[in-house]
């Protein structure tokens, strides 16, 4: 679970259209969220509110060995308005730490029309160390992040104790570079990531082909790559210690894009007439596409390769049940619930010791039961109804020459179907909504506001984690989940070697956080 | 606006170089004034940041939303 201040920070960067992930230092997010999760420590309760619309504070009482705390206060000179919520209407999943979706937030010059900046600190209690950030935004593309820290009570020792690290970070669409100069030893470091979309053909995507299609769906097509490669590296050097240090990284991501899918594997279904038809003519077979993150790590001076594999898959788990036998219309009542899935490992070797290591890790996430009332009559209406008229059998997925029976995991309901592609809808609407008038839309718009209406209640509300080290024999399991207006987070670190008393427990602890 | 400003044209560059000078040849007394100047700013920086960064935000407030102090400083909801 990120902090309040992280969350803070990704609003800024989401306002001021700045990509969180195009940099090299999280090109392994992914399987860090997944198997090396934090734990909280000890018991502790963190509140936080906004004080002003540009003032954001924190305090963070916590109880491990002794009473510790910490007071943080953040402000902005952009409006969050549109991306700040408080904990009573915020989701968990914004601020759950785990699979990363990688979507593009480069801004082309056109949303900044000032030079934002974000300045943070942090004093703890009773250490009064403290910690402080500047982001200064100068382009569009250039920012400037300082960051230091200061410890005045080993003020007395030979060493400073006042540490600045610069980051000068340049983003553009397919590439970023960080320059980095730390005082600690003189430390000197530059970053590069580059992307590589793959499958990127827009001349075969037939929507262009469309008039009816805005520019905006294009722009959703081409933020939202099915693959995408991403190489980097990164070099340090200190002029201190007179030590060098040198990665280099890669990473495959695909993101589910149901409709590019449709579109390049059923020619037969579409119609540039009518793409509407054709995007709720599939709604089958699709989950079996899930997002899936491939990453591999090489340390040439330390000799350790590194890969990692992760895959996320969500589904819905319905059940039907009377819920009012007394009512003489027989009132059926569904409950339905989102689940999700995700799966990393992690193997790890040195080519000098040949030293291996394996860890595998899952997280599950499971969203509240939201009940759906339907009497029979709107049952039967509903399994009449098509779209159209085109047949939603699955001999669909017969046809589909990219995907194999054996690969349909389970078949996807109408309504996970429609919110697997609620942008591309919603664009798609919008488009119609001005060039046609008639039962098909309004048919459309039902759906879309049926969607909107239960939006909310497919937000998670709890994740467990569970990793295991397969060679250290060590197990971390992390539960976290919203209580009312609280997040809960907790978690224990156990090693499962242990002595002739059993496991033994590395860490644990329970944390509340209350956003207002 | 004009805090940020200092603070970024004038204390730290200042504390940057007091860290980079530290590390010269210089005679004792030249040594010394750097150390001092330097304590100086680290204190000044240190007790003086929460309270900077609180004053940006709050200058930046329109007159008719901005809170009173107890609002403006505490993390508590309710206050």
């Amino acid at each position: 679970m990120i902090s309040y201040m992280d969350l803070i920070q990704n609003c800024f960067y989401s306002s001021t259209k700045w990509s969180w992930d195009n940099t090299y230092e999280h090109i392994l997010e992914t399987p860090r969220n997944l198997l090396h999760f934090q734990i909280p420590n000890g018991f502790s309760i963190i509140a936080s509110n906004r004080n002003t619309k540009f003032n954001y504070s924190s305090i963070n009482i916590s109880q491990i060995e002794r009473l510790e705390g910490s007071l943080s206060y953040l402000s902005t000179s952009t409006d969050l308005d549109k991306y700040y919520k408080p904990s009573s209407t915020l989701a968990l999943n914004n601020i759950l730490q785990g699979y990363r979706n990688i979507t593009k937030e480069i801004s082309h010059g056109d949303t900044i029309d000032h030079k934002p900046f974000l300045l943070y600190g942090k004093i703890y209690f009773p250490s009064q160390f403290i910690e402080g950030m500047i982001i200064k935004r100068f382009t569009p593309n250039h920012q400037l992040i300082v960051k230091f820290v200061n410890t005045p009570k080993l003020n007395k020792l030979t060493q400073t104790t006042s540490i600045f690290t610069f980051y000068l970070q340049r983003q553009t669409e397919n590439s970023s570079h960080d320059f980095i100069y730390s005082t600690r030893e003189a430390l000197f470091g530059f970053r590069c990531l580059y992307h590589f979309n793959l499958d990127n053909s827009p001349s075969t995507f037939p929507i262009n082909k469309s008039t009816y299609i805005s520019s905006k769906i294009r722009k959703n097509y081409t933020e939202m790559n099915p693959s995408t490669l991403s190489l980097g590296c990164e070099l340090w050097y200190s002029v201190g210690s007179v030590s060098p240090g040198v990665s280099i990284a890669s990473r495959y991501t695909t993101y589910i894009d149901t409709m590019r899918y449709l579109t390049k594997s059923l020619p037969s279904v579409y119609s540039n007439l009518n793409p509407i038809k054709s995007i709720q003519s599939i709604p089958y077979a699709i989950s079996c596409i899930h997002p899936l993150t491939f990453t591999f790590a090489v340390n040439p001076l330390l000799g350790t390769f590194e890969s990692t594999y992760a895959i996320r898959s969500d589904a819905y788990f319905k059940t039907n049940s009377i819920n009012d036998p007394e009512n003489s219309q027989n009132k059926l009542s569904s409950y339905i619930a989102k689940m999700g899935i995700v799966l990393s490992s992690k193997y790890q070797f040195n080519i000098y010791s040949y030293d291996s290591d394996l860890i595998v890790g899952a997280q599950i996430l499971r969203s509240k039961l939201s009940e759906v009332k339907q009497n029979d009559d709107e049952r039967s209406a509903t399994k009449s109804d098509t779209f159209d008229g085109i047949d939603k059998s699955p001999k669909i997925t017969e046809d589909m020459p990219h995907i194999g029976k054996q690969n349909v995991v389970y078949k996807v309901s109408d309504k996970e179907y429609t919110e697997s592609n609620n942008i591309n809808l919603l664009d798609v609407s919008e488009s119609f909504n001005d060039s046609i008038v008639g039962n098909k839309t309004k048919e459309t718009n039902k759906a879309l506001s049926e969607y909107k209406e239960t939006a909310d209640e497919d937000a998670y509300i709890t994740s467990l984690k569970i990793s295991g080290n397969i060679t250290k024999q060590n197990m971390r399991v992390a539960w976290e989940g919203k209580f009312y207006d609280w997040f809960v987070s907790s978690g224990v670190s156990v090693d499962m070697k242990g002595l002739d008393s059993g496991p033994r427990i590395l860490k644990y602890g329970v944390e509340f956080s209350y956003i207002a | 606006m004009n805090l940020l400003k200092i603070g970024l044209y004038y204390i730290i560059p200042l504390l940057l170089l007091s860290i980079t000078m530290a590390g010269l040849n210089l005679s004792e007394e030249s040594k010394e004034r750097f150390s001092n100047l330097f304590s100086s700013a680290q204190t000044i920086v240190h007790y003086g940041w929460l309270p900077f960064v609180i004053y940006l935000g709050w200058s930046s407030t329109s007159n008719s939303n901005k809170p009173n102090l107890v609002s403006l400083l505490s993390p508590l909801p309710s206050a």
